[in-house]
């Protein structure tokens, strides 16, 4: 059936996945992008040329003939009337958010929450809240570190999307003020819309969050093997695919019964170790088994957070941003164990289900594409 | 050079080896780094043989006014002693069976050489792109330069 669809945040890393996605699957569906101008989105997203201004997203994709891209800024109301200006949209899939944790909470909050209360309030305005569906991205950041459950050996159990909002950064702050707005327009103009909630995003085209710890690694020369011990305390790893996050946002636009629900997207459990090993092993770069009590991981960590935390007051000082933003260094010690449970009992089934499949595919293509340094 | 200096100078000598590889030696041979291991390794062994069988007469370090070698086992008195020219005279004079422990510590300087070699890698890498663990510790102030110039390269 044809369906009219706004991406927003339309040439972000999401965005353009989301749309290669929707061409590729969806004939019959017709796409109005949407994003910044090219130069305000250069001048805000400075997180994009940390490591290379060689490094871009597939914006190409925007000159399908299938796409109609208006340029618009959801911090200012008046840009968005373009969009929605005699156009009755069936899905909004809204991607667009400052995802920096190196901005300041002020620009957060513009960013993100004036932004959604903007979008929000133009969609009651102007669209059939019986038909519409509205599919909002935020973050397993929201959890920060919950209090787990434990099972009869001690061990944490992944929390399910029913934990409450702990934000441990600025980021996170925005991204639950985000949802409390959603929540808002839910409750009172009966907004069919649907949460999802990604764990730190890998795939390609990917410049930002995982990728640093790629870069670190692979230009360090050394998977850091620590096992932490006792064996209750190792820290997940958190990820999914790019693919299966955009594939998860359209299977849940289609499905009625996630209406007025959040979805946590996230790859079966997976700890620090497993994976660094194996990424180790990928990247082709030495890997020691360094058992680490867990008093002294943490004091190693909190030294190592001392340290970002210099460089960062430092970076600031020079006008700049430092190698590492400082929220990425205070996730080394933070336990995020989240379940996957809620959106397979949905039926929606993984292209890249573990660690191995998500983490071989994109540093595959980091290698081929050279955006990761190699010999060869 | 004496059996502890050896010991001491392998280690630095795998650590700064390692560090000569990666910048500079490994992008015009791989097998560079074994290369440096057989020449210092070879220098130092050879050195430690000549003055152990008294080939090489250690005595003319005697112009120094601390020092004393005798003129007996001059040779294995050196290498036991050989801090001797910093002014650190252990008097450790060879007894029968230290042969044992000599020869033990003299082909120990291979595993010291490896252990700093090792060290090295860990520290400053071991591929011309590799910074290894100072990448944690280097200072802000050349992460900013390096990236401003690299955006001024791809530009």
């Amino acid at each position: 059936m044809s369906q009219l669809v706004l991406v927003d945040g339309a040439k972000g890393h999401t965005g353009t996945f989301l749309i290669k996605e929707i061409l590729e699957t969806k004939p019959d569906w017709n796409i109005i992008a949407t994003d910044l101008p090219t130069e305000k989105r250069n001048e805000l997203m400075t997180k994009e040329t940390i490591f290379s201004m060689r490094f871009k997203y597939m914006t190409e994709i925007l000159e399908d003939e299938r796409i109609t891209f208006i340029p618009a800024d959801i911090t200012d109301k008046k840009t968005l009337n373009n969009l929605f200006k005699e156009r009755n949209y069936d899905i909004i899939f809204h991607t667009a958010s400052l995802y920096d944790y190196y901005a300041p909470l002020d620009l957060l909050r513009k960013v993100n929450v004036k932004g959604i209360r903007n979008l929000l309030d133009i969609i009651c305005e102007t669209q059939d809240m019986g038909k519409i569906r509205f599919i909002h991205w935020s973050t397993c950041g929201v959890y920060g570190q919950p209090k787990y459950d434990k099972d009869n050996k001690g061990y944490p159990i992944p929390a399910d999307e029913a934990m409450p909002y702990n934000p441990p950064n600025n980021y996170s702050i925005s991204k639950m003020e985000q949802e409390m707005v959603l929540k808002e327009y839910i409750n009172d103009h009966q907004l069919k819309a649907t949460i999802i909630r990604p764990a730190p995003i890998l795939g390609p085209y990917q410049i930002y969050g995982v990728f640093h710890l790629l870069q670190i690694v692979n230009k360090s020369g050394f998977g850091p093997g620590i096992h932490i011990y006792p064996k209750k305390k190792r820290l997940a790893m958190p990820l999914i695919h790019v693919e299966d996050l955009v594939r998860s946002a359209v299977f849940l636009a289609e499905n009625g019964k996630s209406i007025g629900e959040a979805y946590n997207l996230i790859i079966d459990v997976c700890f620090q170790e497993n994976f660094l090993e194996y990424l180790a092993d990928l990247l082709n770069v030495d890997y020691f088994n360094f058992p680490v009590w867990w008093p002294v991981y943490k004091t190693f960590s909190k030294f190592l957070f001392w340290l970002s935390k210099r460089k960062d007051k430092k970076a600031r000082k020079l006008n700049s941003r430092p190698p590492v933003d400082l929220s990425m260094a205070g996730y080394t010690t933070h336990q995020y164990l989240f379940s996957n449970k809620k959106i397979k009992e949905l039926g929606f089934k993984f292209k890249f289900p573990d660690y191995k499949s998500a983490t071989k595919d994109t540093v595959e293509w980091y290698l081929k594409n050279k955006w990761l340094e190699s010999e060869y | 050079m004496g059996f502890i200096e050896g010991l001491i100078l392998s280690f630095v000598a795998g650590w700064v080896n390692s560090y000569l590889y990666r910048k500079y030696l490994r992008k015009r041979n791989k097998d560079w780094i074994v290369f440096l291991a057989v020449i210092f390794l070879s220098a130092l062994w050879t050195v430690d043989i000549l003055i152990y069988f008294e080939i090489v007469d250690m005595r003319w370090l005697n112009f120094l006014p601390w020092v004393d070698i005798p003129s007996v086992d001059k040779g294995k008195y050196f290498l036991w002693n050989s801090f001797i020219v910093f002014s650190i005279d252990f008097k450790i004079t060879q007894q029968p069976g230290m042969e044992i422990i000599a020869s033990f510590l003299f082909i120990s300087y291979l595993f010291w050489y490896y252990f700093g070699s090792k060290l090295g890698k860990v520290i400053h890498g071991y591929k011309p792109y590799q910074q290894g663990h100072y990448l944690i510790f280097r200072p802000v102030k050349k992460f900013i330069k390096d990236r401003e110039k690299r955006l001024e390269d791809s530009k």
